[in-house]
């Protein structure tokens, strides 16, 4: 493909990518930057986890988000009785009286399954977030004696951080195959709160997703589009430096002159950033670039997707773990404000 | 008979002397005075008088016998009367004060006093004489009241100024500190440059004027004055947060937002700006300025 092809291709696929961020936020309000986040991620071929309250809008913007980019949706609730198998098959009785074997979720659309949402994944057993581990990094199931295969699986995952009852740490070998954790929250914006409230459109959630254009996303095409976008978009040696600086700084932070109030800075980190963390990070930074029209990454780039790539990556001493949300937001600010670029 | 006559003789003086002793009911004395009799007194004046009496073991004065407290006659008062007794002897200390104000010299006297002691198989009294004193007036004679300059019948007393060097030399410390603060801050001392990191990035940006390729490290220079300005690292989508931060330098907005412009195209797209170092010296220069007048 000539250059300027491939630069006539990029520049429609973002073209496409902006209409559909606009067609998504249409029905969800107050969420841009998850969406501008799940955006990046279709885009840079990443899984996404969700977290947040009950009731912020995460299976709608899911369900908008799969509208808009077409193909095959599935969704499974995540249950202390739900087993590896129930994703594969299911068994029962026909109309005939016979036993019957029909495809589960996972292998229902075959090749044409696009979004696979795993709601309240916490809920299920580790054996089934090892069954999802192997679908997500391998887009590949082994059933009824051969391998399927989803070239364009994308899966989002939510997390119920409320209840804690009855449900399994996600080991954090699985959160790491995650590309981003985003959390939703409730809109801050008193008008769009309102809005929420008292607009009708938003109480009907099906109507509602019935408004948005489907498959604006050629949604088969993206696992060609998206290599394409991770070759043209180049990160200079400034950026690459910065990038690495970035990297160290979350595994020793201490080096770069990062302090916490009230915490031991040599004693904080049980494990920085993985190198598949900083490889997705700037996957995503590239695709953040290109959307913003530039075929080379920006320390703003990393900046705009480094909390969302990295902080489900920094472990903590168990000593830290309990006030986790407090620091890991604490630390990465203080990470962004004392690595420099150039 | 003749023989006998001296020791009889030696004898009875001895037997009338004893009986002249014992009829006699007071104890030997003696009385002394603070001041001597050429002295003269003006009203306020204190008057030491001791009485010291000899007395033997088991001797002591009768207390009721002592004089009072308070006024004595027209012009002096008792102030303070003090007793000390040992085996040997017993003193009495009196303290008067002349509270007499006279228009020329006069004469006048203590009054006799009489001291009764009790033990010691006896009694004795001991009678203090009156004791004469001269007063004379404050202010010279024939000088009316009003034109009477009050004078100090004492000199000041003498105070020590120890302290007060040492608050001066604190004082002088102190200051002599801020200013030489006031002038680091504000970069009038060559040797100790302070905290104007724009001053330093001026120096180093001249010092780069000969270097083949300066472009690249004159917006580094750039940037690390910036980031030592604003305590953190600062990027193109952080510049009005450290405006509002800094608003000294919110004279320079534009030509800032060109420089990260010109540093993303430079260290990021890598863009070559030929002219890159001009342009980081003349807004280092007035970014100097700024900082200088904040300061």
């Amino acid at each position: 493909m000539s250059a300027d092809l491939k630069q006539t291709q990029l520049a429609d696929w973002r073209q496409r990518a902006l209409a559909f961020e606009r067609e998504v936020g249409k029905a969800v309000i107050g969420l841009d930057r998850p969406i501008r986040h799940i955006l990046i991620a279709v885009f840079a071929r990443g899984h996404v986890m969700l977290e947040g309250d009950v009731g912020v809008g995460k299976t709608t913007l899911l369900r908008a988000v799969a509208r808009c980019l077409g193909g095959a949706y599935e969704r499974v609730e995540g249950t202390i009785d739900l087993m590896p198998n129930d994703l594969v098959y299911h068994t029962y009785i026909n109309e005939l009286g016979k036993p019957q074997v029909d495809p589960g979720p996972v292998l229902k659309h075959g090749e044409e399954l696009s979004v696979f949402f795993f709601n309240e994944v916490n809920r299920a057993r580790p054996q089934v977030h090892s069954l999802l581990l192997r679908i997500m990094a391998e887009h590949a199931v082994s059933a009824f004696n051969r391998e399927h295969f989803f070239p364009y699986l994308q899966v989002f995952a939510d997390r119920n951080r409320v209840e804690k009852e009855e449900t399994f740490e996600i080991p954090s070998a699985a959160r790491d195959r995650f590309m981003m954790e985003l959390h939703i929250e409730t809109p801050a914006d008193p008008a769009l709160r309102r809005a929420l409230m008292f607009d009708p459109k938003f109480h009907d959630v099906d109507r509602l997703l019935d408004t948005l254009t489907p498959g604006l996303l050629p949604y088969r095409e993206i696992p060609q589009i998206a290599p394409v976008i991770q070759q043209s978009v180049t990160a200079s040696e400034t950026l690459q430096q910065y990038a690495l600086d970035l990297w160290e700084a979350t595994r020793r932070p201490a080096d770069y002159g990062v302090k916490l109030e009230g915490v031991d800075m040599d004693r904080l980190i049980l494990a920085g950033a993985s190198a598949r963390g900083v490889s997705m990070m700037m996957r995503a930074a590239r695709v953040s670039a290109w959307l913003d029209g530039r075929d080379y990454v920006v320390p703003e780039d990393i900046h705009g997707v480094f909390r969302e790539t990295i902080a489900h990556r920094v472990f903590f001493n168990p000593v830290y773990e309990l006030r986790r949300t407090a620091l890991i937001d604490e630390l990465l600010d203080a990470i962004r404000q004392r690595v420099a670029a150039p | 008979m003749r023989k006998f006559a001296l020791p009889l003789a030696i004898i009875l003086s001895v037997a009338v002397a004893l009986l002249m002793n014992a009829n006699d009911g007071t104890a030997p004395a003696r009385f002394e005075s603070q001041d001597d009799h050429a002295a003269t007194h003006t009203m306020g004046d204190l008057i030491l008088r001791d009485i010291v009496v000899s007395t033997g073991p088991g001797v002591h004065i009768d207390p009721a016998s002592l004089p009072a407290p308070g006024a004595i006659n027209d012009w002096a008062e008792i102030r303070k009367v003090e007793t000390d007794s040992t085996d040997e002897q017993t003193r009495v200390r009196i303290t008067y004060q002349v509270f007499y104000g006279v228009r020329g010299p006069e004469t006048a006297e203590l009054p006799p006093m009489r001291l009764r002691f009790e033990g010691g198989g006896g009694s004795p009294d001991v009678e203090a004489p009156a004791l004469p004193v001269s007063v004379m007036p404050l202010i010279p004679p024939g000088i009316p009241d009003e034109k009477v300059a009050i004078r100090a019948l004492r000199p000041a007393e003498p105070r020590t100024y120890s302290p007060y060097p040492q608050w001066l030399a604190l004082g002088l410390g102190a200051f002599g500190a801020g200013l030489v603060y006031l002038l680091w801050m504000r970069g009038l001392l060559p040797p100790f440059a302070g905290p104007l990191p724009f001053r330093r990035a001026c120096r180093d940006l001249q010092r780069l004027a000969d270097q083949p390729s300066r472009d690249r490290a004159a917006c580094l220079l750039l940037h690390r004055a910036l980031n030592e300005t604003a305590g953190e690292a600062v990027f193109g989508n952080r510049l009005e947060a450290f405006l509002e931060r800094h608003p000294e330098f919110a004279g320079i907005r534009e030509e800032l937002v060109e420089f990260f412009a010109l540093s993303r195209e430079m260290f990021f797209a890598e863009a070559a700006d030929g002219d890159a170092y001009a342009r980081c010296l003349k807004l280092a220069r007035r970014a100097r300025r700024l900082e200088r007048k904040s300061s």
